[in-house]
């Protein structure tokens, strides 16, 4: 039996029809995967579905009975949760209090009995092996044990249907087996999921069907069995794309290095890092969160008053304090979170792309429009960004077109050394790919990048070289053509240092 | 892990909990703030000066209940000093034309109200800020109270109601006092125990995470300000019968003084974090510094001075709390 049936659906922003007459049925009791890239109206269908948008047109049918979902509310008492990619919470509140908001989401001046609800929410929260009191501060929680707290939200209000929207990009990659093994008890519990993902590997992972959508349409419906990865790639992306192209640069030989760090260090986040990058090739950070990758380019670029050590470009012995000094060193950084980091969202794509130089944009003290637009048509044809205007509120773009703007306005300042912390997070197929062909061409122009990713395959095939960080210290260095991405994992979780601390151990004796 | 065992560790955990609560720094400086004054002569400790700097701190305190309850939402109002006056003026107008105590209080607590709700309903269906929007409404309220007594004061009020203000219970607890701490308890219990008061932290926490759970915080937000208006417009009545007559210009500026009670008590400009106990905490401080000044000769002068820095001072506490977090 369908649980959830949509027909026809419809959705029209201002300026972009986002669902163009979609349809979708979810059987009880399935996880059905809904993949496509940034655009492809993921997000619209289940705003739509969780009564955040209003349809345009198109029917909804819940058990077989068409119905209108009028705001979240409405969806919650149906028996329909979404978990939102960002799922916003309340951190000044307990895990308990959290849990039931929806619950309790009427205003009156009821007592609460708070007591009570903390024991069930601890059973809850124990159900899930989350090892928390219900009591305790949710700010207080890690990001993977704040997304179990969402779920056990939705299962407090007895749903049979969860919308995952992209539930594992705020996940570091050692949450991710609990959280599958999460969806595993969800499934014994026989609760329905609607998976919304664009990794692939997780969907073929513990999907049973698989929608595909593409410019607000659904262009494949079928078993996840019936397809492979790279057929649903191509779905997605309206044509055949190739995996993961293997970048096979070869790193010039030159004599110095164009940037050598010698016991550099970042508080005690980053310790005694040395390493080297030589023009023309691109280098990948690996570590998991709060290994110290992140912090290291961050100190690199003079974003901590905590860094020392020494740092020599092209040879030269320099002191980077502030970005200032990182950019005319010839430095550029592209953030994890382009959001708070990397543009000023309500402002447009000319602007954010020059925001770094202004200075030389500048004619006697004033900055002609002419010129920040050029810059912008200019960034608009040499990245293809999908953009009508250099003055689009970039706020509007996808996350791909985003991303792209972040890389527009580091290369703009035509730097030497680009350093990238997870450039292509939340980006579609399609962006993905024409990202690492910019990292790509800088590379072969003698330029060096240095990258990290989420993603380790991603990493391995568009690096020369890894170097893997652990709790701050350098673990490894591996050649990206030879290196597999157990190597990798087993750097960077410390596995490796623990195989080793037990050999000494065993020679010991 | 044994029972036993547990339920040790798990008062020591409560134990951390309060010591590391707002509330207790609040305590602490409170109790510094005494000790440093009480070398200024036995007059402090005097039960007439304590109880005379509580009586004094009831007016602002129970409006600082109603300004922490819209900053707990992440907003503030700044109307509420003019709230109190216009309400001050209202009750005194109905008196003296004859209406009976009771229903003259009553009609200028809705009036109080009535304030409140314009305040909520620009911020929520509007969507103004509550900075400009109670600022705007600071003038307006004020210009009222103004316009309606032609800036002369009222006088001739009735002695059952100064005596709110003046009288005494057993001939040593000030009435307003008991005014006072039946209305914390009221906010502490509507806050701690209700759905309404769960509501307000978590709109005030995350307001997107509220809605998107179903709380509809626009009509949470709303109504906190009708009790802001409330509760404005009491302290204001009281403050009224006090004094025994009504200024338009009464309790001009107080304003800051409440929002500087209430966030060295512990709230959050951010919204989301606030509680009674601190509040009060940071009113008795406020009060205590006034008094302190007057004791020491060093007079009235000074006092705004005094709230200026006080101000700041709350404002960078806040900032590295927040910094700490």
């Amino acid at each position: 039996m369908n649980l959830l049936e949509i027909r026809g659906l419809a959705k029209t922003f201002p300026g972009v029809q986002a669902l163009k007459g979609v349809k979708l049925a979810v059987e009880a009791g399935t996880i059905h995967a809904l993949v496509g890239e940034n655009g492809a109206g993921k997000s619209t269908l289940i705003k739509v579905c969780a009564g955040i948008e209003r349809r345009d047109g198109g029917e909804i049918l819940w058990k077989g009975e068409s119905i209108d979902v009028r705001s979240p509310l409405d969806a919650r008492n149906m028996g329909i949760s979404v978990v939102h990619q960002h799922f916003p919470q309340c951190s000044n509140l307990t895990v308990a209090q959290n849990i039931y908001l929806s619950e309790l989401s009427k205003t009156t001046l009821r007592p609460v009995r708070w007591r009570e609800r903390n024991e069930r929410a601890n059973g809850l929260l124990r159900q899930f092996g989350v090892d928390q009191r219900p009591d305790e501060l949710l700010g207080n929680l890690s990001i993977g044990e704040r997304q179990v707290v969402e779920i056990c939200k939705a299962i407090a209000m007895n749903v049979e249907l969860i919308i995952m929207d992209e539930p594992t990009s705020a996940l570091a990659l050692e949450e991710l087996e609990s959280f599958f093994s999460m969806i595993d008890r969800l499934r014994e519990q026989g609760i329905t999921i609607i998976y919304v993902s664009h990794k692939l590997d997780e969907v073929f992972r513990i999907a049973d069907k698989i929608t595909i959508l593409r410019d607000g349409n659904d262009v494949f419906s079928g078993e996840v069995g019936d397809v492979t990865p790279s057929e649903v790639a191509s779905l997605m992306a309206g044509h055949a794309v190739a995996e993961f192209e293997r970048l096979n640069l070869t790193a010039q030989e030159k004599e110095v290095p164009l940037l050598a760090l010698d016991g550099f260090r970042v508080g005690d986040r980053v310790l005694e890092a040395t390493l080297s990058v030589r023009p023309g090739e691109i280098l990948g950070l690996a570590g998991l969160q709060g290994s110290g990758t992140s912090d290291l380019m961050k100190g690199l670029f003079g974003l901590s008053s905590e860094a020392t050590g020494t740092v020599r470009i092209e040879g030269e012995e320099i002191r980077i304090r502030t970005p200032q000094e990182a950019i005319r060193a010839g430095l550029g950084y592209v953030p994890a979170d382009r959001h708070v980091e990397g543009l000023c969202l309500i402002h447009s794509l000319a602007e954010n792309t020059g925001i770094t130089i202004l200075r030389r944009l500048a004619r006697k003290g004033w900055l002609p429009r002419s010129a920040v637009r050029n810059l912008g048509e200019d960034s608009i044809r040499m990245l293809s960004i999908q953009s009508h205007s250099p003055w689009q509120v970039v706020n509007y773009l996808s996350g791909g077109n985003q991303q792209k703007v972040v890389l527009a306005k580091w290369l703009a300042t035509n730097p030497r050394l680009l350093l990238l912390d997870d450039p292509t997070r939340g980006v579609d197929v399609g962006a993905k790919a024409e990202i690492h062909s910019i990292l790509r061409g800088l590379a072969k122009a003698g330029k060096a990048c240095v990258m990290t990713s989420c993603e380790l395959p991603e990493l391995i095939a568009v690096t020369n070289r890894i170097i893997t960080m652990y709790k701050g210290k350098i673990t490894g260095e591996y050649r990206s053509d030879s290196v597999t991405q157990e190597d990798i994992m087993h750097a960077i979780t410390g596995a490796r240092t623990a195989d080793g601390q037990h050999r000494e151990a065993e020679d010991d004796e | 892990m044994s029972r036993g065992q547990a339920m040790v560790d798990s008062g020591k955990k409560t134990l951390l909990r309060i010591l590391r609560g707002r509330e207790t720094g609040v305590l602490l400086a409170l109790i510094v703030l005494v000790i440093a004054l009480s070398f200024l002569g036995q007059n402090f400790f005097s039960t007439r000066n304590i109880f005379s700097i509580l009586r004094a701190v009831s007016f602002e305190g129970i409006a600082a209940l109603g300004m922490m309850l819209a900053m707990i939402t992440g907003g503030l109002d700044l109307s509420i000093a003019s709230n109190m006056a216009l309400s001050g003026i209202v009750v005194s107008l109905l008196m003296t034309s004859g209406v009976p105590v009771l229903p003259a209080i009553l009609i200028a607590i809705l009036a109080g109200m009535a304030i409140g709700l314009i305040n909520g309903i620009i911020i929520t269906r509007i969507g103004l800020g509550p900075i400009i929007t109670t600022l705007a409404m600071l003038s307006v309220v004020r210009g009222v109270a103004f316009m309606i007594t032609k800036g002369l004061p009222v006088v001739n009020l009735p002695a059952s109601f100064t005596w709110l203000g003046q009288g005494m219970i057993g001939g040593v607890i000030p009435v307003p006092i008991l005014f006072f701490l039946v209305v914390a308890v009221l906010v502490h219990l509507l806050q701690r125990y209700t759905v309404f008061g769960y509501h307000l932290y978590a709109t005030g926490g995350n307001e997107l995470a509220s809605r998107y759970s179903g709380v509809q915080t626009k009509s949470v937000t709303l109504l906190t300000y009708v009790i802001s208006g409330a509760l404005g417009a009491l302290g204001g009545i009281l403050l009224i019968a006090r004094l025994g007559v009504a200024q338009p210009s009464i309790a001009s500026g107080y304003e800051l003084a409440i929002v500087a009670a209430v966030v060295i008590g512990g709230t959050s400009l951010d919204g989301g974090i606030g509680s009674v106990l601190g509040t009060v905490l940071g009113v008795l401080i406020i009060g205590v510094i006034r008094n302190g000044l007057v004791l020491a000769n060093i007079g009235g002068y000074y006092i705004q001075f005094a709230n200026g820095l006080l101000i700041l001072a709350a404002v960078v506490i806040n900032r590295l709390r927040g910094i700490r977090n």
